[in-house]
Order: C-alpha cells, then structure tokens, then sequence
C-alpha cells in the first residue's frame, strides 16, 4: 500500500511539473505550491465535524493515476439540443474536468461575456484570473483543495463584466469517464451590478465510471450583482466526488445557489459563502436524493463577516435503502456581524429502517445584535399527510410518493429552465419509484 | 471550522453547585437597578471566602503520581479491587490526550502538576452538626446548609475538600431501606452493591478526566432507594472546596430501584483564588425499570475553578430520568449529561441553563442515546452570555437501529445581551432508524426591543425591564427547581445582571 502510495505520488509529481510547463508562470507557481501543501499536509482530523462521518483517506489518489482528459462528449442531453440561443445564453461542454468547447451568444459575447477553459483564461485574461484565482482559498488550503490546485487539467471560467445582466442561463455539461484521478478548478465572477444564472450539470459517460473527482469552484459576486448557480449531480453510482465551493459575496449582491445530489456512489461536498458587505442576500438550497449504498456528505458554511445582510439556508434529504446522507452547517456571525440575519434549516425523511441520516446545524455568533435560528428533523412521512391522501383515495405507495415529491419541489423549481426541472423530477421520480 | 462533538466527547462535566440554597435572602425579584453590588464583590462576600487551613488534617503533596494513589487507597483502607481500579485508571489518564475539540485553549493551561489532589480537613465524619470542626460548620452554616436541612430536604451531604464532613438522612427513610451515605462509607458498609455497579456507566476509560477522578476520587454520595419507595423530598449534596489548586474528585452513584422515585440535588461552591482548582467529578445514575430520577445542579464555582464533570444514566424500560442543571460558576465548564434509554418506553429529560460571564465559558449540553423502541427524549437548553462570556451548546442524540417510534424533541435558545459575547450551538444527531421523530431548533437572538420598550413604557427601567426578560426565558428551567432554589436562582441571575445593560 504505501509502496502504490509512493509510486503514485512521485507520478503526480511528475504531473504537476508537466502541467505547469503550459501554463503562465504565475500560474505553474501556484501548482507548485499547492503540491508542497498537500504533500506536507496532515489527513483532516476526524474528531472534527467536518470529517466525522467521512473518511478522509477515501479521498486520497491510492492507487489511481492521474487521469488524461477525454476528447469526446457523447450524446448532448435532449434539453442541450436546441442550438438556438432563445432559453439559454451560452452553452458549454466540459469532459473530464476541462472545458471542450463553449458557445454563447454573439450578443453577450459583444457586451464582454467571457465563458472559457480556465487555463485559457489565465493566458488570455491574466490580470482578471491573478485577482481572483485561489484567492477564496489559500489561506485555509485544505488537503484536498490543494490537490485540485496542483493537478487541475482545466475548469471554467465564467466572467460578467459590469453592469451586464444575462435573462437566460449559461448551461455547462460535464462528463466524467474511466476510472482515473480528476481534477478541476472552475471561476466565476460577477462584477458589478452585473447579473447571471449558471447551471452546473455534472454527470458521468457510463454508469461505471468510478473516477475520483476533485473540482474546485470559487465564486466572486461583487457590488450590487446577482448570481445564481445551480449544481445537478446526476453521476453514476462508482463516481467518487469531492467538491469544494468558495463564494464571496459583496455589499448589496445576491447568490443563490441551488444543489441537486442525486448520483455518485460517495459524495463529500463543501459549500463555503462569505458575507463581506452589507445588503448582501445568500439563499442556498439543497436536494439529496440518495438511496442503495450512496454515502453523500454535504458541509455548508455561512460566514457573516460583516453584518446588516440575511442568509437563508434550506436542506431537503431523502434516504432510501441502506444510504447514508451526512449534513453539516455553520452559521458563523463575526464580531462585526451586527445586523445579521441567518436561518438554516435541514430535514431528512428516512425511507427505510436501512438508511441513516446524521444532521449537526451549527451555529457560532459572536455578536448579539442578530436574529438567528436553525432547524432539523430527521424522520419518517408525516402520519397525517399520509392519512389525508389515504382519505382522498390515494394507495400508500401513491401517498408515499406525491408525499415526497412535494417535499423536494420547492428546491426543484427553483431551478432554470423547464426542460431541466423536468429532468430532474424524472430522475427523482423513478428513484422514488424504485425505492418505494 | 467546525468543532467537535461528541461519542467521543468527554463528558466532563460540572458538578453542581448550588448555591446557598438555601433560603437566604428572600429575594425580591426585580430589584436590580438600584444595587450597586458588583458582580464579584458579591461572590466574594457570600462565597469567595476562605478558611484557615493550619488544623487540617492532611493535605497531599502538590501532583499526581501512582505514590499518590496508593496513599490515597490505604488512607482509606479500600478493598483490594478497588485499589486496582485505581491504579489502572491513572495509567489511562497519564495515557490519553487532552481533548482536541472544545476550548482547547483554556484545557491546555491546567497545570496537572500544581493541584492538591486529595486534602481533608477532618479525620471524622459527623452525623451531628455539632461535631463538625468549627471552622467547617461555619464555613456551610454561611452558606446556608444546616437551615435547608431542616426548611425541606430529606438527607444532606456536606462534602469539604476531598472528604464528606457532616452527613445526615431522614429516619422514616432509613426505616423503609432508603441508603444515602458517602460514597466512602458505601464501599465500606455495601461492598457488593457498589462493586457490582461501581463504574458500569462510566468506565475507568470513558475520557481523560472520568479515568483522572476514578484514580483520585474520594467522596460523592451513594443513593439506593428500595423498589418501590417514592422519596418525597429531595436528597441533597453540598460540595465545597476551600484550599487554593485543589482537586475535588467526588464520585457519587445513585440507583433507584424498580419504580422508585427520588430527587436528588447538588450544589457547590468555592473561594475566589487568584490561581486555579480543578472539579472532575463522575456522576452514575441507573433508573431501573419504572424508576424516577431527578438529578438537579446548581454550580455555582468560582471563577478560578475549571469544571469537567462526566455525568451518565442508564434508563430502563419505562423509566424516567431528568437532569436539571444550572450553570452559573466556573472558569471553564465541560459538562454534558447524558442518559443512555436502554429500555422501551424509557424517557430522559435535560433542561439547563448556562450563564457565560466576563472570562467565562459554559461548554453545556446533553447526550442521549435511543437504544430501545419508543423512548423518548426532550433537551431544552437555555443560554445567556453578558460581558464577553462564552456560552456553547453542545449535544448529541443518537438513535440506533431498532429504536422504533423515538421521539426526540430539541430545543436551543441562546440570549446574547453585549456585543462582546459569544453563543455557539453544536448540535449533532444520528439516526439510524426510520420510524423516528426527531426535532432540533435554535435560536440566538439579544434582548428584544420591542419587549424591552413595552417593560419601559410601563414604568421599568432598562435595567429592571432585562432582568425582568432574562427570568422570563429561563423560566422553564427555574419553574423546576424547588421554590427555595427557584428564588435563589432568580437572585442571582438578577444580581450577575446588574448593569448588564449600558
């Protein structure tokens, strides 16, 4: 073991230095020393939070080498045919954690909207991606933020100059093939009164690709914007995925994100948001959908660093079988965080005596002009729901289902597009199908 | 970013203290505004005191060591298996790390080297208050002991330094085979009955201070009420430590037989030193089947004295068990209680209060463990910090697989009243099984300016109208306590709030 260990590791050495040979020099600089980070960097302990319910080793490379990107994309998704720019702003096609291609349309890309590969970005808008990359993470580099920094093959870069505001989304589709080490970095930032929707939807080739996935996303909304950004995780069940979210978010801007987890076989998700200004609104949603022996861990933070702003959180998990859903939250206020409002909520139905739901809603204030609250509950379907429909002619199985589904669609609708509410309610309906 | 919790917490915990309990000043309860008294100066006056040491009878050598241990088992001329008990559990403790979770900080500045760990003023016990050293009997007739005694409590226990002084029980209960002595005494005089329950709940292991007060313990009390027998009036503990860097170290085991009922209460306090003492208690409840406990705190340490109580139960079928804890004192308290519901039906009940004052921090919470169908759980804690005081929920429901129909009902509300201050909660919970009910919530918030405003416009002051508010959210605890501890509660509570506001 700790032969393959070695092998591996001086392989991923090798990797690092191959990279950064095409990449600017600032650029080769921070892989390098994301590399020494993360060799010299300790597993997380596990007597925190963060990592109690998920083995940190299982997020190691072990055995895997560092995967070469796919070329091919397969079949687009029915919903991604249209090819005319009327429900969507631009279109982009991710494989393996690098961007293919990107088309948006010429009337955006006129007013300066840039959607690219993020180490194109770095070569061709270097003053944007030096202010911006890493700058969410380093000083907390976590092991693994650390790996996808070194290794990253590619990522998204998504940039809305001032003033700019997108009535549609920007969809990226990405795949994920083979059994490899993946590692992605992706970039987003929202100048200015500017305004976007992004929609993250990750899924894999075949459902036995059992990559391991390392992506980074760091999200900027600055002044007066507005984002929302929405991730569908529909992957096969051997795909290991292990995201980490940073967003920053500015006086008066708004993020919402909305998380779908539906696929990949384990899941250890962090979600960070900061507060820096006030007015600054943050509402994020979540979905899980997890059933057969999925472990999916998600970790959100909402970091009130200034005060006078609200975040609102809203967690809906649905655990079939013998899956395990984890969530941990924390609403920090700071001590300049007067004015605060935070709420979190987090409720999980339990669909089997197999399934297992572990909840820990935190919250650190350290200030007391606030008005904070979380909520979770951990639980079968409600009796009396049931007994209604029962009253209404409905059959338990009936009930069970439009119990559920009623419980997931206030998240679901929340997400762009029609055709990819729709998607997702299929998806969630045939799992529910199969699990009830 | 987040901290840590539990199945691997140590449960320290506090022990209690109560407070003068007893019918001290009457307190009118909204008085406030107009005293000038300090926070401090009244500690001092009513508790800080301390006495001469010059006629004790031993006092150990600073530092722990196996030397000690021995000395300590021999002195008490203890049976062999427990002298062992000892032994090993020192191993353990020199062992096992300090905590990495919680206020690691202030855990790392106790100095294990600088502490008196056994000390006794007396070479007696007395069951006559009349018979208790002078200085001693001064000592809990200041604070107000003997007169609770005789207003409304079945037994008391007066423990001094490392040893129980003065200990009495009710005839009547005596008669129907109600045993409530120390926990000395208990080895002495049941050996079986300790031996088959000593450290069942709480092994030597469980956490570094639990195996620290299993090497070192000395006093506590021992409870065993006879199936059946309802003890009307509580029983209660007064610990009280008096030497500067001292280790109290009780041990104290309550078993309440089949559908038995007894109320137990403890209090503590000590003399405000400028260094610092160290109170690791080990607290073992068993409810057996049908049986009522009702363990109640008052912990009002100084602010000097770092609080790592272990507190346990076992809940059998249909059993009840409810802690009651009041967190006023200390410097650092680490203190979970924790009720482990191994039979169906059985219920556990923790209801606290925490009050986190300058250089403060109450590290509350509570454990329950669902591990039987339908039982069920209800956790209300109530959390106040002022003055820079740090005040932390933290807590763990655990249901496993099989405990059908549990219910679990968790509620946190935390008062911030400065700007200063500092409310964490930690909740964590694990469910294993899925036809369960459990319900968590919390609540951080500052004094409500529209209730503040309403008082006001009714002729309070601002500060009348806080204290006013304050008793008003932890009403759901003091309406528990016996109505002496009630008033004394509010009074204090009243008195740590003077000037809160401004």
């Amino acid at each position: 073991m700790s032969d393959t260990q070695t092998s591996t590791d001086s392989s991923l050495a090798a990797a690092v230095e191959r990279l950064a040979a095409d990449d600017p020099g600032w650029l080769a600089d921070a892989r390098r020393a994301a590399w020494a980070a993360y060799e010299s960097a300790a597993l997380p302990d596990r007597a925190q939070h963060l990592w109690r319910y998920t083995d940190p080793a299982k997020l190691l490379p072990g055995a895997r080498a560092l995967a070469v990107p796919g070329d091919s994309f397969g079949e687009l998704p029915a919903d991604y045919h249209d090819g005319t720019f009327e429900h969507v702003a631009g279109l982009a096609i991710e494989r393996d954690g690098r961007l293919l291609r990107a088309v948006i349309d010429s009337t955006i890309a006129d007013r300066g909207v840039v959607v690219c590969d993020i180490r194109e970005a770095a070569r061709e808008h270097e003053a944007i991606t030096r202010k911006y990359f890493l700058a969410l993470t380093q000083p907390e580099f976590d092991k693994f933020e650390a790996l996808s920094t070194a290794l990253f093959a590619g990522g998204t870069f998504v940039h809305v100059p001032r003033g700019v505001e997108l009535d549609r989304p920007l969809r990226i589709a990405h795949r994920i093939g083979g059994d490899g080490l993946l590692a992605s970095r992706s970039l987003i930032v929202i100048e200015e009164n500017a305004e976007a929707t992004v929609v993250f939807d990750l899924s894999t080739m075949t459902a036995t690709d059992a990559a391991l996935l390392h992506d980074g996303l760091e999200v900027h909304v600055a002044q007066a914007a507005r984002l929302r950004l929405v991730f569908i995780q529909s992957a096969g069940r051997k795909l290991v995925h292990a995201p980490v979210i940073r967003c920053r978010v500015d006086r008066d801007a708004s993020l919402e994100t909305v998380t779908v987890c539906m696929g990949a076989g384990l899941v250890k998700s962090q979600q960070t948001t900061e507060l820096v200004g006030k007015g600054a609104s943050v509402k994020a949603l979540g979905i899980v959908f997890a059933d057969h022996r999925q472990h999916v861990d998600h970790h959100t933070l909402q970091d009130h660093l200034i005060g006078h702003n609200a975040s609102d959180l809203d967690y809906r998990t649905v655990v079939a079988q013998r899956a395990r859903s984890a969530y941990t939250g924390n609403l920090r206020i700071g001590l300049d965080g007067e004015g605060a409002t935070a709420h979190q909520r987090n409720h999980n139905l339990l669909l089997h005596d197999t399934a297992r739901a572990d909840t820990i809603p935190e919250l650190e204030i350290l200030t007391n002009d606030v008005v904070c609250s979380h909520a979770a509950a951990v639980g079968p379907l409600d009796d009396e729901m049931m007994h209604f429909c029962f009253s209404r002619g409905l059959s338990p199985v009936e009930a069970k289902r439009l119990i559920i589904a009623g419980f997931l669609e206030p998240v679901v609708t929340r997400i762009p597009g029609e055709d990819l509410q729709d998607r997702v309610r299929t998806v969630l309906a045939t799992r529910l199908a199969e699990a009830s | 970013m987040s901290d840590t919790t539990t199945e691997t917490t140590p449960e320290t915990t506090g022990s209690a203290p109560l407070k003068g309990a007893a019918g001290t000043g009457t307190s009118e309860p909204l008085k406030g505004a107009a005293g000038t008294v300090g926070i401090g100066d009244d500690y001092d006056t009513r508790y800080g005191f301390h006495d001469d040491e010059s006629d004790y009878d031993f006092k150990s050598k600073k530092g722990i060591d196996h030397e000690i241990v021995e000395m300590i088992s021999r002195y008490k001329n203890e049976p062999e298996w427990m002298r062992e008990i000892r032994h090993k559990a020192l191993d353990t403790f020199f062992s096992k790390p300090m905590p990495t979770w919680g206020n690691t900080k202030l855990l790392s500045d106790i100095d294990f080297d600088n502490i008196h760990y056994y000390v006794r003023a007396s070479d007696r016990q007395s069951r006559d208050w009349d018979d208790v050293p002078e200085s001693v009997k001064n000592t809990f007739e200041k604070l107000g002991i003997p007169e609770a005694e005789r207003k409304f409590l079945a037994g008391v226990t007066a423990q001094y330094e490392s040893e129980v002084v003065y200990h009495s029980i009710r005839e009547d209960l005596t008669k129907v085979g109600v045993i409530f002595t120390d926990m000395d005494s208990a080895l002495r005089e049941y050996p079986d009955l300790v031996k088959k329950y000593f450290a069942t709940i709480i092994p030597p292991e469980d956490n570094k201070f639990a195996s620290l007060n299993t090497a070192v313990w000395s006093g506590g009390s021992f409870v065993y009420v006879p199936k059946g027998v309802d003890v009307k009036i509580p029983l209660q503990a007064y610990f009280r430590i008096n030497t500067e860097n001292m280790g109290q170290f009780e041990r104290t085991l309550i078993l309440a037989d089949e559908g038995s009922k007894v109320h137990y209460i403890e209090g503590c306090t000590a003399p405000t030193y400028s260094s610092d003492s160290l109170h690791c208690a080990v607290v073992e409840l068993r409810a057996m089947k049908g049986a009522t406990i009702r363990y109640t705190t008052i912990q009002n340490w100084s602010k000097n004295v770092y609080n790592l109580v272990t507190k346990r139960a076992v809940a059998e079928a249909n059993s009840r068990v409810e802690w009651i804890d009041g967190n006023l004192g200390s410097k650092l308290t680490m203190k979970y209680p924790a009720v482990y519901l191994v039979g169906e039906g059985a219920h556990a009940e923790v209801l606290s209060v925490a009050l986190s004052s300058s250089d403060q921090h109450q590290d509350a919470g509570s454990k329950v463990i669902h591990a039987a169908p339908n039982t069920t759980s209800v956790i209300t804690s109530k959390s106040i910090s002022k003055d820079g005081g740090r005040g932390t929920y933290r807590g763990l429901v655990k249901v496993h697989r099989g405990a059908k129909g549990a219910k679990v009902n968790v509620k946190c509300d935390a008062l911030l009243l400065d700007a200063k201050s500092r409310s964490d909660t930690y909740p964590t919970m694990e469910v294993d099984e899925d036809s369960v009910n459990i319900e968590h919530e919390a609540t951080v918030s500052k004094v409500g300016e529209e209730q503040l405003f309403y008082l006001m416009s009714r002729g309070l002051t601002e500060d009348e109208a806080t204290v006013l508010i304050v008793n008003g959210f932890i009403e759901p605890f003091t309406k528990e306590l016996p109505m002496e501890y009630a008033v004394e509660l509010n009074r204090l509570v009243q008195l740590e709030m003077e000037g809160a506001i401004g």
